[in-house]
């Protein structure tokens, strides 16, 4: 089958919490517990996903929506993007080595300008702070009633050097 | 949980804060208002004497009295905490409370981040403990901001900070002698603020404030990095920062001294010496 033709993978809906913040939008992984921002190129081509659209349809909607040239090859590289966060059903059938959809690897060949390299695709991840992350330091008590692996470097309240962390089977106040 | 009940409490309180009841109890009675007084300011007692989380404080020896009995903590049936300092356990305590209701606040997320209030509209700036957060908060109180809070963000569902109250003060080791006063105490009768500016910031000696503007999905990510409530309740926690951040300036980069900063912080557009990249 000729790639112009072919249909876009199915993006997943299952586990996924999403907010669209502007032309951009978050997705946060019930599954996995991470956190994805799509920009707006991604995030279009994760919508043309939903839709069902081909990977023409798609370039074309790119070049219309963004004024990208060679929209094709950013189409690619976005579905690699979304696949590797697990933001899809099915594996893109590519028309090549992934490894031609690498950032600098795109931008020589469609020859895009500096400007035009903030059009991109971008699927950035983190994974979802437990609260203790989120929140402040450990006191000593606090880090010391711990067992591992509950202590992974937690900074000790008061203290600007001391970090909370395995120490002989138990969790320790030391420096960091 | 049995056993933990049949170690002899002779007081305790059932309180509600932030929608979240929680138990207070301990084998002095006389210790009960130390412990009533860790709780952030706003609870009230609870109707029920059924409670989500029951924390358990038991009394150690001070130093020279014969025989050593540790400071105790448990929290439910878990020890948490236990030292031959009572103070000590005293802190591990409100930094377990703080954590708790941060998390399963009703109606509220917590964003971990100093706040100030700026002519009508609050500055966020969120960070980790050590980020140097509270120097900046400090600085700009000095600067004759209003203080709003040096350890989280409460954010309701419109979108507004509302003022966690803990007294303001520095940790950095030379500036904080233990019993110095707090360099600001929080009003607890502040308005709640619509957010017009969000720093997110770590301290670098030497480094010059050049921050770059993020968008409002780099920004959402950023602050839900330090979102408490982020896995328990990520579709609460994003739909509320998506309001937070709906026409807010945030500005991402490195500082150097606080005061270098204060000056765009309070005039983001037009600060000094600053340029901000898109």
């Amino acid at each position: 089958m000729d790639c112009q033709a072919r249909g876009m993978p199915q993006a997943r809906t299952d586990q996924l919490v999403v907010e669209a913040m502007v032309d951009e939008t978050l997705v946060y992984d019930l599954r996995r517990h991470k956190a994805h921002y799509l920009n707006r190129t991604a995030a279009l081509v994760w919508r043309c996903c939903h839709e069902r659209k081909s990977v023409a349809e798609t370039a074309a909607l790119l070049e219309t929506e963004l004024r990208m040239p060679e929209a094709e090859t950013v189409v690619w590289m976005a579905l690699d993007r979304l696949e590797r966060a697990r933001l899809l059903t099915d594996l893109p059938s590519f028309p090549g080595p992934r490894l031609q959809y690498a950032r600098r690897q795109v931008i020589r060949a469609v020859g895009l300008g500096a400007a035009a390299t903030l059009l991109l695709p971008i699927v950035d991840s983190i994974v979802s702070p437990v609260a203790a992350q989120a929140g402040s330091c450990l006191t000593t008590a606090q880090c010391e009633a711990l067992t591992p692996p509950a202590c992974s470097g937690q900074p000790i309240c008061g203290d600007p050097k001391g970090c909370c962390v395995p120490r002989g089977g138990r969790c320790r106040d030391r420096n960091c | 949980m049995e056993k933990i009940d049949r170690l002899g409490w002779a007081a305790g309180l059932a309180v509600v804060s932030y929608g979240v009841s929680i138990g207070l109890r301990t084998d002095e009675p006389e210790a009960l208002d130390g412990l009533v007084r860790l709780l952030p300011s706003g609870w009230r007692p609870a109707t029920s004497p059924q409670v989500e989380r029951l924390y358990s404080f038991r009394v150690g020896d001070g130093p020279g009295q014969g025989i050593r009995r540790f400071s105790m903590l448990y929290r439910d049936e878990t020890r948490i905490a236990r030292s031959l300092e009572q103070t000590a356990v005293l802190n591990a305590l409100e930094s377990e409370l703080q954590l708790y209701l941060a998390e399963r606040a009703r109606g509220r997320i917590f964003v971990h981040a100093g706040v100030v209030g700026w002519r009508g509209r609050a500055v966020v700036i969120p960070g980790r403990s050590m980020s140097g957060k509270s120097t900046l908060v400090a600085a700009l109180v000095r600067a004759g901001a209003t203080y709003y809070s040096d350890e989280y963000a409460v954010l309701d569902a419109r979108g507004r900070v509302h003022a966690y109250p803990t007294p303001l003060s520095l940790r950095d080791g030379s500036a904080a002698a233990p019993n110095e006063p707090p360099l600001a105490t929080p009003n607890h009768d502040l308005d709640p603020l619509p957010v017009g500016l969000v720093v997110i910031t770590r301290y670098r000696a030497g480094a010059r404030w050049r921050p770059r503007r993020l968008s409002p999905g780099r920004a959402g990510i950023e602050l839900l990095a330090h979102t408490v409530a982020a896995r328990r309740r990520p579709a609460r926690a994003l739909s509320t920062l998506a309001r937070t951040l709906s026409g807010t300036l945030v500005l991402k980069g490195v500082r150097g001294e606080a005061s270098g900063l204060v000056a765009t912080v309070a005039e983001p557009a037009e600060g000094p010496g600053t340029r901000i990249a898109d």
